[in-house]
């Protein structure tokens, strides 16, 4: 039973990983911790919804889920303006409360708009890949992991790419490291700032496209996902978006097992807690008396 | 730019004195102008808007057509998000300092019920709950739901497994979100066994998380070998419980709660998907009986978002009319004192509006599980619709007994 509970955990843990990498990219590129991002994904994902759910319209799954695609890139460029325009040179720590307050704007406007009895997402993909036997049950791989996963796998590797083989590459790791001197050499700092928020909203919609459905989609805790993806991020210490991917995984898997064992299935939600501790001992395990204070 | 605020306000003040004029003429013709009895509500509206909303047009309706001896009824919503305690509380403050508001009615929020029980039963006033949510609206003596409340609506629901359909090693996974409800959940696993015979298979109850992510308890239910899986939950997550069924591949019949009763969760993706079949025992008429036939006529007019709960609506119609009964029972001043005292008279009940399977009553109970029958209903697999199955079950027939809200003391 734990195996088959761990590895159905797997599936919101890759979902983890790529809240994890956008998280990662985000905070390289735009320096900020954008703790709206699952948010402006969920708010998209709530028009193509309805859009899809009226008896009036029935969007088509496909188109539904391109306009899911382009209202979260278009709140996420508008988040990104306000922070590219107003705090260009603030401390992350502001630009990063910029989103906490972005979030709890969409979260309340989404519920004012969509009520209490919604339906969760409808997943573009559904049905399970194939299934095999493991001691204590069956496991089955369903087709989102497999889709969430190769999501993961093509951000990882494009962006990648992007960055460190393209002259845009470049510019972008030089409005991040160096925002001064890129505008003073003519890179358009704002334009690529807005471009990168609009870019991570697309993704984060694309991705929820793929969640399966028994991903609850309540406002608050659809939102709050961002704290499990913000565990994985610091995996990689918010660097190494690979690291943030094998931390995504690892975190859905252990709350899949710990939900196998009844004594301490109530702290699952311990676990992103326990991981985020763990990981700041670890980082501090060098720093002197002075400087870890 | 001082000139152009000033001739705004003018114009402001102006077209608000015409509106009101407006207002006053088309109140005419028999429409109640006298002082109003003052009711309030104490709602989510974000989480639960209906029931208030649509008690609020039963009284514009009733006051249109000339109110209580020419007294309009005026319903006062109160916001109080779930999980906002003060809100609640001062919610529940600022009626009861208010000598005249007569009665609380259509208050619906998780919560409520437990919160400010206690200052209504001090306060000598009555609530008519639109959704009860929480156990404390069915087990106190001051209060009376429409609607009839989890503990009521879990037993009917695992009856209609077991009883039912002929489950013989049912599973049960409901989510709880406070120790009230987790109490009430393993008292009703506990007397179903003992009223039917029947032994679960597997009881899951886990507690409300903030990831509202139930998987784990349903893939170990699972593993126990169940013939049919009873679910307690709301629409979101209870719809997530079926798709985890699904995932594992399973297609075991499923009996969820009345609060998934709305035109939208067969539509679910994970609902419509599900190869199983899907069971409900609602706790009103289903919306193609006749039973329904002013209310349908009346929702028309309220300003309804398409995901409102149509059972939540029925809920805060029948709190209107169940306060309107009320009223009409009264002799002498409309005033707290005397509603009060017409409500707890056995006299002025039952009221039997076809709505509900069984007579509702206030009465001088010390607690009240007023409504208490439900009508059967069904998803077939694929269809995305409700089927009404029927019949009725009333709570005596499934030997239903009160539940308190709280584990008796020793």
């Amino acid at each position: 039973m734990i195996i088959v509970n761990g590895f159905a955990g797997l599936t919101q843990g890759a979902f983890f990983a790529i809240i994890g990498i956008m998280l990662t990219l985000m905070a390289q590129l735009t320096r900020v911790v954008n703790f709206s991002q699952l948010a402006v994904g969920m708010f998209g994902g709530f028009v193509g919804m309805t859009l899809m759910m009226s008896p009036d319209i029935q969007l088509n799954i496909w188109l539904a889920l391109v306009v899911s695609i382009l209202i979260s890139a278009a709140l996420s460029g508008i988040v990104g303006w306000i922070i590219a325009t107003w705090l260009p040179n603030a401390p992350i720590s502001n630009r990063s409360a910029v989103t906490v307050a972005a979030l709890l704007l969409i979260v309340s406007t989404a519920s004012v708009l969509f009520g209490a009895n919604h339906s969760n997402f409808t997943p573009v993909v559904s049905g399970n890949v194939t299934q095999f036997n493991v001691p204590g049950g069956i496991v089955f791989v369903s087709q989102n992991l497999v889709a969430l996963l190769l999501l993961a796998l093509v951000i990882l590797v494009a962006s990648s790419i992007l960055l460190k083989r393209t002259m845009f590459g470049v510019r972008l790791r030089a409005i991040s490291d160096r925002q001064s001197a890129a505008e003073l050499i003519g890179v358009n700092v704002k334009l690529l700032n807005v471009g990168v928020w609009v870019i991570s909203g697309a993704l984060i919609s694309l991705a929820i496209g793929f969640i399966p459905a028994t991903i609850s989609n309540d406002y608050i805790s659809f939102s709050l996902l961002i704290i499990g993806g913000s565990a994985a991020a610091l995996v990689g210490a918010f660097r190494n978006p690979w690291l943030a991917l094998v931390g995504g995984l690892l975190i859905g898997a252990l709350q899949g097992v710990c939900s196998a064992i009844p004594q301490i299935a109530p702290y699952k939600d311990w676990v992103v807690f326990i991981l985020i501790l763990v990981f700041l001992l670890w980082n501090q395990r060098k720093e002197v008396w002075d400087v870890a204070r | 730019m001082r000139i152009t605020k000033k001739a705004i306000a003018v114009a402001g003040i102006a077209a608000l004195a015409v509106a009101g004029l407006t207002g006053c003429a088309s109140g005419g013709g028999g429409a109640a102008t006298g002082t109003p009895i003052l009711v309030n509500s104490i709602t989510d509206t974000k989480g639960f808007p209906e029931a208030a909303a649509v008690a609020a047009e039963v009284f514009a309706e009733y006051n249109a057509a000339g109110g209580f001896n020419g007294r309009p009824i005026k319903l006062t919503t109160i916001d109080a998000p779930t999980g906002d305690v003060n809100a609640a509380k001062n919610g529940a403050a600022d009626s009861v300092n208010n000598k005249d508001v007569v009665a609380m009615v259509g208050s619906s929020t998780f919560g409520e019920c437990a919160i400010n029980h206690s200052a209504y039963e001090q306060a000598g006033m009555v609530a008519f709950q639109g959704v009860g949510v929480d156990t404390f609206c069915f087990t106190t003596p001051n209060m009376a739901a429409a609607n009839n409340g989890p503990l009521f609506d879990i037993y009917a629901t695992a009856w209609n497994a077991i009883k039912v359909d002929g489950a013989k090693a049912p599973c049960f996974v409901a989510n709880s979100g406070d120790p009230s409800t987790s109490y009430g959940y393993s008292q009703v696993v506990k007397l179903i066994t003992e009223r039917t015979g029947v032994q679960w298979a597997d009881v899951q109850i886990p507690q409300q998380t903030a990831a509202n992510d139930y998987s784990g308890a349903v893939i170990a239910a699972l593993g126990h070998k169940c013939d049919a899986l009873v679910f307690g939950g709301v629409h979101p997550v209870v719809a997530a419980m079926i798709a985890v069924v699904a995932s594992q591949g399973s297609k075991l019949p499923v009996y969820v709660q009345t609060s998934c009763y709305d035109p939208g969760f067969p539509m679910d993706p994970a609902v419509k998907g599900y190869a199983g079949k899907v069971s409900v025992p609602a706790e009103f008429a289903p919306s193609d009986d006749a039973a329904n036939a002013d209310f349908n006529k009346l929702i028309k007019k309220v300003a309804a978002a398409p995901t409102w709960s149509y059972s939540f609506e029925q809920a805060g119609y029948l709190a209107a009319k169940d306060f309107i009964m009320t009223l009409e029972k009264v002799s002498g001043d409309v005033t707290r004192e005397s509603v009060t005292k017409a409500a707890k008279d056995d006299a002025t009940w039952p009221d039997s509006n076809p709505m509900r399977g069984n007579p509702w009553i206030f009465g001088s109970g010390t607690e009240h599980q007023a409504n208490s029958s439900t009508y059967l209903a069904e998803i077939a697999p694929g269809s995305g619709v409700w089927t009404s199955k029927g019949p009725w079950l009333q709570g005596a027939d499934m030997q239903w007994t009160n539940i308190p809200a709280v584990p008796p003391a020793g």
